[in-house]
């Protein structure tokens, strides 16, 4: 019972963008995916949401190929927030929140409750009649996470579910980002949700990540825990800069920093 | 404004325009009609087929209230309301406001189709026997709608996405490149063909038989309807095609399914009224400066509006110079052309992304 990605590649144009993936989304785990640009973090999340068809092995939902899923039964297990969501069109807020509902049938009552509720969890009720074309960046990301939220948050139905973010708090401040990021580890502490994220700040990353997968060039160079995976050698080796762990306040987690030349 | 209050006031609006502009179309035109007198030859022509009742003056006007007005509002209504569906489909599948049957290239297709039709094939038809001609200009519309709606989108892909940029440039190219084949055609064309074919292309709402009409208006009307359920589809096809599919949607069928009904509408009102441009541009836009972009509520509320548009551009084209006849396409291509133009200059559009 998870989302598995089995020998994955993919390549375009006879160029390799991933090969020989090989990793598992567990429900009650926050799995984050680093790596330098074009690593393919954003190919992996498009590979496990089924965007991409793989060009070598598969990935599994319940151990069922991806492509084998009813799209419509599928949406109400996972949830997909891309890098770049876009909407040029006047709609408001509240109804792009409420796309989230589409895979269910329709029912104004719990519609309006989910739809509230996760509204209230990205802080944007207030925008809730604003026209999502005069948001800003930070918002309008804070809209799409509400409308993904929505889209895994029907209390009736199968468990567990699966969020995939692609730079989820990429133009969010850093009260949001914190209280985003909290939001995600204690949604899955139930058991009931598996998310993967992918991420750029390393910090963050340490601090919140249950499980976290590196790569590099296409290449899954490791996978684990942070203790097993943010080794200095092996951020020195991928980044190619030095870098310095200190220590965080509480427990043994680590500040990443990058020392003066 | 509550959002509610807003639909509500927009429908009870558009449908009293609606029944404005039929009303000063039935009862506008060289013979004159009243008000009264128009209801009275309804009630009686609804009552009873034999018209021995009436006096010789209301006979004449009988006749020309139902054998005349009445087809041309007949038309005009669903023409309206089936290019402004259309537009709003098109414009929610490209994802562009911009998107129109007209201006990318799929009316030129069903011009084109529907006068090779005219010109060449309805002498091969006559030596074929077969396929009367109510069913096989519509049809040789709608194909020539198909080919063009196709062409356009296959050339507007690059990849796995659609490029919007490529796209309208490929609809600029497939409707110039329609246009000179049907320019061709009328080159081609003898004295009569030609005549039709020019007149039809300027957009005509006052020949069409009641019969032709009976005929082609239930399947323009049932596409039209089944474009409106598709109206949630079209909502999470503005996120773009990828979250469509992440939302649960069958983004490759409802695809399809939408730019077949798409040509096959077009290309049935083609047929019937000829080229009437720029509405299937202008009530979306329109509307969705008002309600948004829900097409829960803009594909219906533009139904309603393309009625009343075409209605008051045909009457229009009856009234500003009478006795003598605007063809429709001509007034509403002068109309739109501006309003285009107010469009440029007062939104921002972004063609890449």
């Amino acid at each position: 019972m998870s989302l598995v990605a089995e020998q994955l590649g993919f390549h375009s144009e006879n160029e390799f963008r991933l090969q020989n993936i090989c990793c598992e989304i567990r429900p009650g785990e926050l799995s984050i995916i680093i790596g330098p640009n074009g690593s393919g973090k954003t190919s992996l999340i498009k590979l496990l949401a089924g965007e991409l068809a793989p060009t070598q092995g598969r990935v599994t939902l319940d151990n069922v190929d991806l492509h084998d899923w009813h799209s419509g039964k599928l949406a109400q297990r996972r949830a997909v927030m891309p890098q770049h969501a876009t909407l040029d069109f006047p709609f408001r807020v509240r109804d792009v929140v409420a796309l989230g509902r589409s895979p269910y049938p329709r029912d104004v009552q719990k519609d309006t409750t989910l739809v509230e509720q996760a509204m209230r969890h990205f802080d944007v009720e207030v925008l809730g009649d604003r026209m999502y074309t005069t948001l800003s960046g930070g918002e309008r990301q804070r809209v799409h996470l509400a409308r993904v939220w929505v889209q895994l948050s029907d209390p009736e139905g199968i468990f567990p579910r699966y969020l995939l973010l692609d730079e989820p708090t990429s133009a969010l401040d850093m009260r949001h980002q914190r209280e985003f990021l909290s939001l995600l580890k204690q949604s899955v502490s139930g058991g009931q949700m598996g998310v993967v994220a992918v991420l750029h700040d390393l910090s963050s990353a340490v601090r919140y990540a249950d499980r976290l997968i590196l790569l590099n060039e296409g290449e899954l160079v490791a996978a684990g825990t942070c203790k097993q995976v943010m080794t200095p050698e092996n951020i020195q080796n991928i980044y190619q800069i030095p870098v310095e762990f200190l220590p965080y306040t509480r427990g043994e987690n680590h500040v990443i920093a990058v020392p003066d030349d | 404004m509550n959002a509610l209050i807003t639909h509500r006031v927009l429908f009870t609006g558009l449908s009293l325009a609606l029944i404005f502009a039929i009303a000063i179309s039935i009862l506008s035109g060289s013979v004159d009609i009243g008000l009264q007198e128009a209801l009275n030859i309804l009630a009686h022509s609804w009552a009873s087929d034999d018209a021995l009742m009436l006096s010789d003056d209301m006979q004449i006007k009988q006749a020309v209230l139902v054998q005349i007005r009445l087809p041309r509002i007949a038309l005009a209504m669903i023409t309206g309301l089936t290019l402004a569906v259309s537009g709003t489909v098109m414009q929610g599948l490209f994802r562009n406001p911009l998107a129109d049957p007209g201006l990318m290239g799929i009316s030129a297709g069903c011009a084109f189709g529907a006068a090779l039709f005219a010109v060449l094939g309805a002498n091969w038809l006559a030596t074929m026997g077969g396929i009367s001609s109510v069913w096989a200009l519509p049809m040789a519309a709608f194909l020539g709608g198909l080919v063009s709606t196709w062409l356009v989108f296959f050339l507007g892909r690059s990849g796995q996405r659609t490029d919007v940029a490529t796209m309208l440039l490929a609809g600029i190219a497939i409707n110039v490149i329609a246009t000179a084949g049907t320019s061709a055609l009328k080159f081609v064309a003898d004295d009569q063909a030609l005549r039709g074919v020019v007149f039809w292309l300027m957009g005509n709402l006052g020949s069409t038989p009641w019969d032709r009409l009976l005929w082609v208006a239930p399947v323009q009307l049932a596409s039209v309807v089944a474009m409106l359920f598709y109206a949630p589809t079209l909502n999470a096809f503005l996120l773009g095609e990828a979250e469509a599919q992440h939302l649960g949607y069958n983004v490759e069928r409802s695809k399809r399914i939408l730019i077949l009904l798409v040509a096959l509408s077009v290309g049935l009102s083609v047929s019937l009224a000829g080229v009437i441009g720029f509405v299937g541009l202008v009530v979306p836009h329109l509307l969705r400066r008002v309600v948004g972009a829900d097409h829960r509520v803009l594909l219906p509320a533009s139904a309603i509006l393309g009625a009343v548009l075409v209605l008051l551009a045909d009457w229009l084209s009856r009234t500003l110079l009478a006795p003598t006849e605007i063809p429709v396409g001509i007034l509403m291509a002068l109309t739109g052309g501006p309003f285009f133009i107010w469009l440029l200059l007062t939104t921002r559009y972004r063609f890449t992304r």
